[in-house]
């Protein structure tokens, strides 16, 4: 089955998102920020799950997403640390029983998904 | 009073010899660039008349009382839409279409949420499906049975996650489906959340009955959904438990007796001045030469209903039944009128630019002797 990817991501703050090809997304993010942004966490698994854990989130995060402006984007507040997001996360994954599951830590593009296991 | 004419009511005006102005009156006074009342707060004073003020001489604000009554017993709230509300289990925003739902099918679909999908917002589709689902095993005359309900939940939760995702899922679907079978991306068919979810029961092995009528439209959708979903083996029906926690909905429903709060203009003030957007609109005004007009604000006077002109190039033509709807059924209360909008030329007449049904109304009770 092919995979789909529910991540966490460092940047200033707390991020998340979701990806189908995540050294892509590693490369675009690390395009953009000019560095090597480190995937302290990354999930894979069933696609729709992945994007039904990313919505979740959204709900769940809802007064603690970063806002600029009007805008809600896909950082949090500075109160939220990549471990709550982590704890957070685990927690919607048990409880609410989605195909997907942590397969790599601290990975970026220049790193194999299965060497950040 | 037997002469219309001389009946005074109160007009508002502008002075003005400019009929451009008029119109874009016309066109503001109806609509245009007004906010309209959402479908929630139309819902929230129809469910306020029988709950706060015990009003239950209007059988359409106790009907829909009653339906909102049925989703909140099982933990479901309308809220307004982009509120921040609209976050908490069994909230939702679609009012128009819970409106279409009758009682029996708003009874299935909220306790269907409330069973198994309890820790999310209630997603549109479920009112989509359960209202084409019911409607159709009570034409069919069967039961539709708790396991059937239970291997839907378990298909929604093993499949796609929550409804909200099944929708992006079966949208995606249906894409494929139109522009394989007809060339082009048609639009979306609502009955399709009921048929696609029906199909995919069936190719899965589900052995409830289905009526065909619910499985033979949109022939093979099923067969477009995303091969993550189609790819697994072996489906087994079973729903998982999710932990239920207090809704805090229960205490923030505000349709459960209002508010109760009655506010200052300054909490208004308070809320335009958190707002970005219109901090920026006063930045461009503080940094243009506008400035406001005192001499343009409109006057009030009471006026003789026979001194109003009608410029029937701006305003529509009388619509005699909705006259009559005003009037009918002992429902005309006078303190709902509103102040009639005219402009008042360099002539010192008054020509209307919106009100003449409430005029005419007046005018019409008068001459059939039905005012003072």
């Amino acid at each position: 089955m092919e995979q789909y990817y529910f991540y966490i991501v460092q940047g200033d703050r707390a991020g998340f998102g979701i990806a189908q090809d995540m050294k892509h997304r590693s490369q675009q993010y690390s395009s953009h920020s000019g560095r090597i942004v480190n995937f302290p966490f990354v999930f894979a698994g069933h696609r729709p799950h992945a994007k039904a854990l990313e919505r979740t989130i959204k709900t769940e995060l809802y007064d603690d997403i970063w806002m600029i402006e009007d805008w809600r984007t896909e950082w949090l507040n500075d109160n939220i640390t990549i471990d709550m997001l982590k704890e957070i996360v685990d927690r919607l994954i048990a409880e609410r029983h989605y195909k997907v599951e942590c397969i790599a830590t601290n990975y970026d593009f220049t790193k194999r998904l299965t060497d950040s296991a | 009073m037997s002469n219309w004419q001389d009946f005074k009511f109160q007009v508002q005006y502008i002075e003005t010899d400019n009929l451009a102005f008029a119109r874009r009156a016309f066109a503001s006074f109806n609509g245009k660039g007004k906010k309209r009342q959402s479908a929630f707060s139309r819902l929230r004073n129809e469910v306020h008349v029988v709950r706060i003020d015990n009003d239950t001489t209007d059988e359409q604000d106790v009907a829909i009382e009653r339906k909102v009554s049925i989703v909140e017993k099982h933990d479901c709230y309308p809220v307004e839409e982009k509120s921040s509300l609209a976050q908490y289990p069994g909230t939702f925003t679609n009012v128009s279409t819970f409106r279409t739902l009758s009682e029996a099918e708003l009874e299935v679909a909220c306790n269907w949420h409330n069973t198994y999908f309890h820790y999310v917002p209630l997603h549109v589709s479920c009112f989509f499906m359960f209202r084409d689902i019911v409607k159709t095993y009570d034409a069919y005359k069967k039961d539709l049975t708790p396991k059937l309900l239970e291997e839907l939940a378990a298909m929604v939760q093993g499949l796609f996650g929550d409804l909200p995702q099944y929708q992006e899922s079966v949208a995606e679907a249906y894409r494929k489906y139109h522009t394989t079978k007809y060339g082009f991306k048609g639009n979306w068919h609502d009955d399709a959340y009921a048929v696609a979810l029906l199909q995919l029961y069936k190719r899965l092995g589900g052995k409830e009955t289905i009526p065909l009528t619910l499985l033979d439209r949109f022939e093979d959708l099923d067969t477009y959904f995303d091969p993550a979903i189609l790819n697994i083996a072996n489906f087994t029906f079973e729903y998982q438990e999710v932990p239920r926690r207090p809704n805090p909905m229960r205490n923030l429903n505000e349709l459960n007796g209002g508010k109760q709060s009655v506010v200052s203009l300054q909490n208004r003030i308070d809320t335009l001045a958190d707002s970005h957007k219109w901090r920026k609109a006063v930045q461009r005004l503080q940094e243009s030469d506008w400035t406001f007009d005192m001499s343009r604000l409109p006057k009030v006077e009471m006026v003789r209903l026979g001194d109003i002109l009608i410029d029937e190039d701006i305003q529509r033509i009388l619509d005699a039944p909705h006259c009559a709807g005003i009037i009918d059924g002992n429902k005309f209360d006078p303190a709902l009128l509103q102040c009639l909008q005219c402009i008042k030329n360099s002539k010192g007449e008054f020509i209307s630019i919106d009100g003449q049904h409430t005029a005419s109304v007046l005018a019409g009770l008068i001459v059939a002797g039905l005012l003072g």
